[in-house]
């Protein structure tokens, strides 16, 4: 500003000249806008406050999913939103609906035992996949190998294959990370890739744990060219560092988001929706997710990070 | 529609020569005002990273910090315990040359303290469903501590803690990192090196520590390792410029809470301690605001230095049980493989159990009296600056008595055994010394009534730590039932650091 008095102009000048900036700065704003392709909403968003939203519960991969949810329908930014959303883990939110302590959970499919709890109250559950999942394998970027086959994959984790010059790669063996037992990842490993074989041990390394005492724990991924190891695809695709990995294809199919959503990438999965069978067709709870069902439910989702349904 | 000429009037209803001018003159008018468009961002981006910024110290890597000047400010702690439930300890500085900057920084610090204790509910993951607005506080604590007061800068870690009557518990913790110099903040940027892309380093390091605590899964906390069980709710994508942290001596915490949202910390926050040596050569914070030829503190105080300690990298841990003859005997060893091959040599032949030691155990036994008896013997190595300290400790326990011995050897970076006259400038007469906190310490615990101290001192051995040179001397029989080495220390600030010529390795 002060250039342009000194150079001798009038503030008049100045102000015609301040029109023009600020419109040109109008203009290349709304031509940003242009660009999005936003859909008019196919549905009425339920609206909520913070004392009529219902209490929802969850898995901790779900708590993004359910918070940018609350935010929406609440109308209030996520990071308040946050404030009234808690997820205690997938096998207590099951807990807590059969309990019907909660009237929503969002969560991964449940396990027998779940399945059984809700038998035994006489309660009947109701799954509706909300997202799309996809379980991903990753090697170091320098790993000539891109593809695996599923059976090869199975092949690897069963010690059939141990070496990556048998799959197309260098001649060097291949160390199969896996994750401890009873974590999320490796039942997931196990239900939707080993489908009952059972898998070689994994890698063991000592850890100084909590005492100094020695123990063995399953060995962590190292981003090493021989290494394999799997995470689920919500995870890897934006985390940091993950330009020092690359994910497999599996029987031709590259893990991302189009591919996971129309199924073609074959080892898939979803986060649901659970509530009980008898809940009120109009409640909100079915109100909640019909809406996240809906066009701009499913954009919410993948903004949010997560891999749209349909 | 609108026409640009309509808002041109600069342009209308004048000659040729006349509109060429305003033309030109408008030509130069826009070219102004774009590029004030360009630039005013560009100015409003650096002049707000200059806020964020105290120094203009540039520092390039590699950095070495050999050792850390301490700050000579007295650290005022003000405690009130008369409500075990609200207690309350808090500190302030005093000390400062310039009295406008001590003000400024205790009058931030009272202000944080405030916040800490009187603020709302910090916005936690869920906490309005789990504190609800009718719930009464039963417990609202804070503490506070110096974590960090070396080379002009100073952290101060502040640590809030609630409880509520329906047994919610919220853990709140802040920090407050300070130039000295000017009372101005200083940010994560300020502590590395300018050519090193700080949050890169960082992010990585975090990531590993993510990778190691499957942090991914979700699980109870047994899957992590060490103190690092992270779990995260969404894919970490680095941290932010403003991303809380605090210094220690070894290195630096950053604070994960709710400005962390990808990670699940309930309603406490949770640290990621960093040390230097893991950082490598891109610490800056030691240079960045240190200047050895201006004193910015009250007094003329002959400045006292302290070694980083080395952080437990790379690290080897052996150990065994056994029985032998009826005595159990346990031995450990760890060591960084870091150290020194000769510290390394040492420490393993050390750990090799003594077998006239274990002869003479055997012979002291009278089995009919005990029905059991030990040997433990633990060795290890720690590093100091360019120091190696291996330690072996033994005990033996039979027939209810009790007898330990320490053995102590010192290794500079090159693998050489510095020897106690080593460790002082031609001169200086360490023995007075050194004999004076013999003395005290024999005073202090109880020791043996019967002992030879030129004996004692001749049998001692040291180490060399973070903030003092600490001594063993040979085993002393303290009582019938055990027998002993008598430990003490003297501080850096009680020998004096200019009586030192371990620090002389670099002038600062």
């Amino acid at each position: 500003m002060f250039v342009l008095l000194r150079g001798g102009y009038n503030m008049k000048k100045f102000k015609i000249l301040f029109i023009l900036s600020l419109l040109c700065l109008i203009i290349t704003l709304i031509g940003c806008g242009a660009g999005t392709d936003v859909k008019p909403p196919n549905m009425e968003a339920p609206s909520f406050t913070v004392d009529t939203y219902p209490v929802v519960d969850g898995s901790t991969v779900t708590i993004p999913l359910s918070e940018a949810l609350g935010a929406k329908l609440m109308n209030i930014p996520v990071e308040e939103a946050r404030q009234y959303i808690i997820h205690n883990k997938t096998h207590q939110a099951y807990l807590n609906l059969i309990d019907k302590k909660t009237d929503l959970i969002f969560v991964t499919s449940p396990s027998a035992e779940e399945l059984q709890l809700a038998k035994d109250a006489g309660i009947e559950l109701e799954l509706i996949p909300v997202v799309s999942e996809g379980f991903v394998f990753l090697t170091n970027k320098e790993n000539p190998v891109s593809d695996l086959s599923l059976q090869q994959i199975r092949d690897i984790y069963k010690g059939d294959i141990t070496n990556w010059l048998a799959i197309g790669g260098s001649d060097v063996p291949i160390i199969a990370y896996q994750r401890p037992v009873n974590s999320g990842s490796q039942t997931g490993f196990l239900d939707l890739v080993m489908n009952g074989i059972t898998p070689v041990d994994p890698p063991m390394e000592q850890i100084i744990a909590e005492m100094g005492a020695l123990i063995d724990a399953v060995a962590t991924y190292k981003n090493e060219p021989d290494a394999i190891g799997y995470s689920y695809f919500y995870f890897v695709t934006d985390m940091w560092g993950n330009d020092k990995v690359k994910l497999l294809s599996v029987d031709g199919v590259y893990p991302e988001k189009a591919t996971i959503q129309d199924g073609t990438y074959p080892i898939r999965t979803a986060y649901y929706a659970v509530v009980r069978s008898d809940e009120p067709q109009d409640s909100p709870a079915r109100q909640i997710i019909a809406w996240l069902l809906s066009d701009d439910g499913q954009q919410l989702a993948e903004e949010a990070g997560y891999v749209k349904i349909k | 529609m609108l026409k640009l000429s309509s808002l041109l009037p600069v342009l209308s209803s004048s000659t040729k020569e006349q509109r060429n001018d305003k033309l030109i003159k408008y030509r130069e008018c826009m070219k102004i005002a774009l590029i004030s468009l360009l630039i005013i961002p560009v100015i409003a981006t650096m002049s707000s990273c200059g806020d964020a910024s105290t120094s203009s110290k540039v520092i390039n890597s590699p950095v070495v910090i050999p050792y850390l000047v301490k700050n000579p400010i007295e650290v005022v702690t003000i405690e009130k315990t008369d409500v075990p439930e609200f207690y309350n300890r808090t500190i302030t500085i005093k000390g400062l040359l310039d009295k406008d900057v001590e003000q400024s920084i205790n009058d931030e610090l009272t202000s944080i303290y405030t916040k800490t204790i009187d603020g709302e509910l910090p916005p936690y993951r869920g906490i309005k469903q789990l504190i609800r607005e009718d719930a009464k506080p039963t417990s609202n604590t804070i503490d506070s501590n110096m974590s960090y007061n070396y080379n002009n800068v100073a952290s101060i870690a502040i640590y809030g803690n609630r409880s509520y009557d329906n047994n919610a518990y919220v853990g709140l913790m802040e920090a407050y990192n300070v130039d000295l110099n000017t009372g101005k903040q200083i940010t994560l940027k300020d502590v590395f090196a300018d050519d090193v892309d700080y949050k890169s380093i960082l992010n990585d390091y975090i990531s590993k520590l993510l990778m190691k605590s499957n942090s991914t899964d979700e699980s109870d906390n047994y899957f992590g390792v060490g103190s690092y069980a992270l779990k995260l709710v969404a894919p970490f994508k680095g941290i932010t410029d403003s991303q809380k942290f605090f210094l220690y001596p070894g290195g630096l915490a950053l604070i994960i809470d709710y400005s962390n949202p990808e990670f699940d910390t309930g309603l406490y926050a949770t640290t990621f301690y960093v040390t230097f040596q893991e950082l490598g050569d891109s610490v800056a914070i030691a240079e960045r605001f240190y200047d050895p030829s201006i004193n910015i503190f009250e007094g003329n105080k002959s400045p006292v230095f302290e070694f980083i300690p080395s952080a437990n990298l790379n690290w080897e841990q052996k150990q065994n049980s056994e029985t032998i003859d009826n005595i159990n005997i346990y031995q450990s060893i760890s060591y960084s493989k870091d150290s020194p091959d000769q510290a390394i040599i040492k420490a393993e032949s050390l750990y090799s159990i003594d077998v006239e030691v274990l002869a003479k155990l055997k012979d002291m036994i009278i089995p009919s009296t005990d029905s059991w008896s030990s040997l433990e013997q633990y060795v290890w190595a720690s590093s100091y600056g360019q120091y190696t300290n291996v330690t072996r400790n033994t005990s033996m326990y039979f027939n209810s008595k009790w007898i330990s011995s320490n053995e102590n050897y010192c290794f500079d970076n090159e693998g050489n055994v510095v020897e106690l006259a080593d460790i002082f400038v031609p001169g200086f007469d360490y023995k007075t010394r050194i004999m004076s906190g013999l003395k005290n310490a024999i005073k202090q615990t109880n020791a043996p009534s019967e002992y030879n101290i030129d004996n004692l001192y001749n049998s001692i051995q040291f180490s060399i730590n973070g903030m003092d040179l600490s001594f063993t001397t040979e085993a002393v029989k303290f009582d019938e039932a055990s027998n002993s080495p008598i430990y003490f220390a003297l501080t850096y600030e009680e020998i004096g650091c200019e009586n030192l010529t371990i620090f002389k390795m670099k002038d600062r």
